[in-house]
C-alpha cells in the first residue's frame, strides 16, 4: 500500500481559506464607506429618494454644480442691492401662485422676490431699480410625470426678473418632493444665467426638461 | 437486510424488527406533494406579479418618451428581473425540501447557477441603463458620482453590484477549478451581503415601490419569505445536523485509495433516507467544522448506520478518512431523487466509473427482483474495482450480473465502449432498461449519448447532475 498523499500536502486552515472572502468584505466596508455621501444638505426635511444630486446641463451653457458652492464672484452683484430674502422651499408651490393668473400679462416693479432655494441664494444677478417687468406664462409641456408650465417675469431689455413654475408634476408624493426640491433650484440656475441655457437638476430630468421648453417658449416669444 | 430486498415487505416487517432492536432501514424520504404544474404555475405567477407592478406603475408607457424614457425603461425592467432571479436563486440554495425532493438537490443548484448568471448580466445592463438615464447630456463625471453614493442608498447598491460581480466571475468554472472549495465558497457567502446591500435602492428609488405600499408590501414580502426559508430550511437544517450529530463508528479501508466510513447515533430513528442519495458531512473537529462536503451512501441506510465509501481525492476527503472513531459529523441531508423509486417495476442497467460505484452499489440493495440488474463498471485498472464481491452477491440476488470493463482508455479493444453497437452486444434488451449513471462528467457524457443511439428514452436516464 502506498503511503497516503495526505501526509505530503500541507494541512488547509480557516484562515486561508476565508481570508479571499474576508478581504473582499473589508473591501466592500472601504468602498462603502468612501462612497457614500449620500447629498442631504439641501432635502434634509425631506428626504428624496431620488436624484437630489448634482447639476446636469439641458442647455448649451455648463455651469458648474448647484450643489458645489455658489459660484458667486461670477455674477457680480451690483453692491447696492442686497440679495432678496430666499424664502423657504416649502413656499414653491406645486400649484400655480395664487397671486397672478395664468395667462394674464401684468406688471410688477423690481425688484421682485425671487424665490431660490438656499445653495443658489447668492447668485442672485444685479438688479437695476424701476425697470418694469412683463409676467408672461409659458405653455403647459406635458412631461411622463406630469405637466410643467413656466411663468417669467422679463424685462424690455431683456432681463428675467423672476421666474417660476407654476404647474410642476404633483401627482404622486414622490413627484411632489422632487418638484419641491427641484423647481427653486431651476429657478437659481434661471436667474443666474439670465437666460435659457441651464443645468437641469439630476434625478428631476423629466421636469428639468420640460421647465426648459417651456421657458424656452416665454423667452423665445418675447425676443421675437 | 438478507430477507427480501424489496421496499414493500419492509414496511410490513418493520413492527417486528424494532420489538426485537434489530437494525431497520430507515424510511423513504416523504416524496414532494408539488407537481410539474404547480412549479410552473407558480413562477408564471411570480413573473406576472413583477412584470405587472412595473406596467402598472407605467413602465411601458415611458418607451416612447425617447432616449430617456427607454433607459428609463429598461433599468427598471432589468433591475426588477435582477432582484427576482437573485431571489429565486437564493430560495434553491434554501433546499426547500418541497423543492428538493421533487427535482433533486441537483438540479436545484444548476438551477441556482443560470439564475445567478442571468441576475448578473441584468445587473450589468441595469447599472449601463440607469446611468444612460440619469444623464441627460453627458456629464458622465456628475452621473458617475451621482449614481455611485451621491443618492442615498446607492453607494450600498454600487458595493452589492461589484460584490454580485465578483461572486459570479469566482463561481467561473475556468477560475474556480483554481480556486480550494473552501476559498470559493467563503467567496460566495458575501453574495449574500451584496444582496442586503442593494435592497435600499429598490425600495427608494424608481417609481415602484416609493409610492404604492401595496407593491411595497409585496416586494418586502417576498425578501421576507426567501429569508425564512433561508434560516428555516438553510441554516435551521445545519443546526439541527450539528447538534444532534453522528458518530464515527466504523472507518476501513477497502482499497489503496477507497475507505469505508460508518457513521451511528441515535438521531437515526428519526432520519428518513433511501440507497442512491447522498449527504453533507461536516466533522465536528477543531480542524473540520467549516468544511462541508457531498458523499454518496454506500449501503441502504439504516438505523445501524450510514455508510459512504470516500475516495482520497482532496483535502475534505482525507481529513474524513483519517478521523478517528468517535469523532463527531454533522449530516446534512440525504438529498437526491436517484433513489430505487426510478426504476419503477423495470429492469434496470448501470453504467457506473469509479467511485460513482457507492450508489449503484446501496441501490442494488433496494431493487426488487424483477430488476435483475446488469452494472457495467468502468475502472481504470483491477485495484481501482471496489465492493466487487458485494457487488457479485448483490447482483446475483435479484438475477442481475455484473460486467467490468478495467483498463486505461487507450488500451481498449474498443474504441468507444459506450457506444450503441457496444451496449447492445453487451445488454441485448438495454432499449428496455431504466438506466442508472453513477461516474465522472465524461463517463456521464458517453454512457449518455450511447445510450440514446440505443434506443433508451432520454426519461429513463437518470444521474446527478454535475453542480461543478
Amino acid at each position: 500500500m502506498k503511503p497516503s498523499p495526505s501526509h505530503a500536502r500541507r494541512r488547509p486552515s480557516l484562515a486561508r481559506r476565508a481570508l479571499p472572502a474576508i478581504a473582499l468584505t473589508g473591501a466592500s466596508g472601504f468602498l462603502l464607506s468612501a462612497l457614500d455621501r449620500p447629498n442631504n444638505s439641501a432635502n434634509a426635511a425631506t428626504p428624496l429618494g431620488d436624484g437630489v444630486a448634482s447639476t446636469i446641463t439641458v442647455g448649451d451653457v455648463t455651469i458648474l454644480p448647484a450643489a458645489a458652492p455658489a459660484p458667486t464672484p461670477a455674477v457680480a452683484p451690483a453692491p447696492t442691492v442686497a440679495p432678496q430674502t430666499p424664502e423657504t422651499t416649502s413656499s414653491v408651490p406645486s400649484t400655480p401662485v395664487a397671486t397672478i393668473n395664468s395667462n394674464s400679462v401684468t406688471t410688477t416693479p423690481e425688484p421682485v422676490a425671487v424665490e431660490t432655494a438656499p445653495t443658489v441664494a447668492s447668485t442672485v444677478p444685479p438688479a437695476p431699480v424701476a425697470t418694469p417687468c412683463r409676467t408672461v406664462d409659458g405653455p403647459t409641456v406635458n412631461t411622463r410625470f406630469g405637466p410643467v408650465q413656466v411663468e417669467a417675469s422679463v424685462s424690455s431689455s431683456g432681463r428675467i426678473c423672476s421666474v417660476d413654475a407654476i404647474q410642476s408634476p404633483s401627482d404622486r408624493r414622490k413627484s411632489r418632493q422632487i418638484s419641491q426640491y427641484a423647481v427653486p433650484i431651476l429657478n437659481g440656475q434661471v436667474m443666474a444665467a439670465q437666460s435659457k441655457n441651464i443645468n437641469g437638476v439630476s434625478g428631476a430630468t423629466y421636469t428639468s426638461v420640460g421647465y426648459y421648453k417651456s421657458l424656452q417658449s416665454i423667452l423665445d416669444s418675447l425676443g421675437g | 437486510m438478507s430477507t427480501s430486498p424489496t421496499l414493500a415487505p419492509m414496511n410490513t416487517q418493520l413492527g417486528t424488527r424494532r420489538t426485537t432492536h434489530q437494525p431497520r432501514r430507515l424510511l423513504p424520504a416523504r416524496p414532494s406533494r408539488a407537481l410539474d404544474t404547480d412549479l410552473v404555475w407558480a413562477l408564471g405567477i411570480y413573473i406576472a406579479v413583477i412584470t405587472g407592478i412595473w406596467i402598472i406603475h407605467g413602465g411601458l408607457s415611458q418607451f416612447g418618451d425617447g432616449t430617456i424614457g427607454i433607459a428609463t425603461g429598461v433599468t427598471q425592467l432589468t433591475g426588477l428581473y435582477a432582484s427576482a432571479a437573485g431571489l429565486l436563486g437564493l430560495f434553491f440554495a434554501a433546499r426547500p425540501r418541497i423543492l428538493e425532493r421533487h427535482c433533486g438537490l441537483d438540479r436545484l443548484f444548476n438551477w441556482h447557477r443560470v439564475l445567478g448568471e442571468t441576475m448578473a448580466v441584468l445587473v450589468g445592463v441595469h447599472v449601463a441603463a440607469g446611468i444612460m438615464a440619469w444623464q441627460v447630456d453627458g456629464q458622465w463625471g456628475a452621473v458617475l458620482a451621482d449614481v455611485t453614493g451621491r443618492v442615498p442608498y446607492f453607494a450600498g447598491a454600487t458595493v452589492g453590484a461589484v460584490l454580485i460581480g465578483v461572486v459570479t466571475v469566482t463561481s467561473l468554472k475556468s477560475i474556480r477549478n483554481r480556486l480550494a472549495y473552501e476559498a470559493w465558497y467563503f467567496l460566495h457567502l458575501t453574495a449574500y451581503l451584496g444582496f442586503a446591500l442593494s435592497f435600499g435602492h429598490t425600495i427608494t428609488s424608481g417609481t415602484d415601490f416609493s409610492d404604492d405600499a401595496i407593491a411595497r408590501w409585496i416586494w418586502i414580502g417576498l425578501h421576507v419569505t426567501v429569508a425564512a426559508t433561508l434560516v428555516w430550511s438553510r441554516w435551521g437544517h445545519t443546526m439541527v445536523a450539528a447538534l444532534r450529530p453522528l458518530r464515527v463508528a466504523e472507518i476501513q479501508r477497502v482499497s489503496h485509495d477507497v475507505c469505508t466510513v460508518r457513521l451511528a447515533g441515535g438521531r437515526l430513528q428519526q432520519m428518513r433516507g433511501s440507497a442512491g442519495q447522498f449527504c453533507f458531512l461536516r466533522p465536528l473537529t477543531a480542524a473540520g467544522w467549516w468544511r462541508c462536503n457531498p458523499f454518496s451512501l454506500s449501503a441502504s441506510p439504516t438505523t445501524e448506520g450510514l455508510r459512504f465509501s470516500i475516495k482520497d481525492r482532496g483535502d475534505a476527503s482525507n481529513y474524513i478518512t483519517s478521523l478517528k472513531v468517535g469523532t463527531k459529523i454533522a449530516v446534512e441531508g440525504p438529498y437526491g431523487v436517484c433513489t430505487s423509486d426510478v426504476a419503477l417495476d423495470r429492469k434496470v442497467m448501470f453504467v457506473v466509473g469509479g467511485i460513482g460505484i457507492a450508489p449503484a452499489r446501496a441501490l442494488l440493495e433496494d431493487l426488487p427482483a424483477s430488476a435483475a440488474p446488469v452494472v457495467l463498471y468502468r475502472a481504470r485498472s483491477r485495484k481501482d474495482l471496489i465492493h466487487y464481491d458485494e457487488l457479485v452477491e448483490l447482483a446475483a440476488r435479484t438475477n442481475g450480473r455484473v460486467l467490468t470493463l478495467v483498463g486505461p482508455s487507450a488500451s481498449l479493444a474498443v474504441k468507444d465502449p459506450f457506444s450503441a453497437s457496444s451496449l447492445r452486444r453487451a445488454i441485448p434488451d438495454v432499449a428496455e432498461r431504466v438506466a442508472i449513471l453513477c461516474g465522472p462528467e465524461r463517463l456521464l457524457q458517453a454512457a449518455r449519448h450511447g445510450l440514446k443511439r440505443a434506443g433508451v428514452h432520454t426519461s429513463d436516464i437518470h444521474y446527478e447532475h454535475a453542480w461543478w
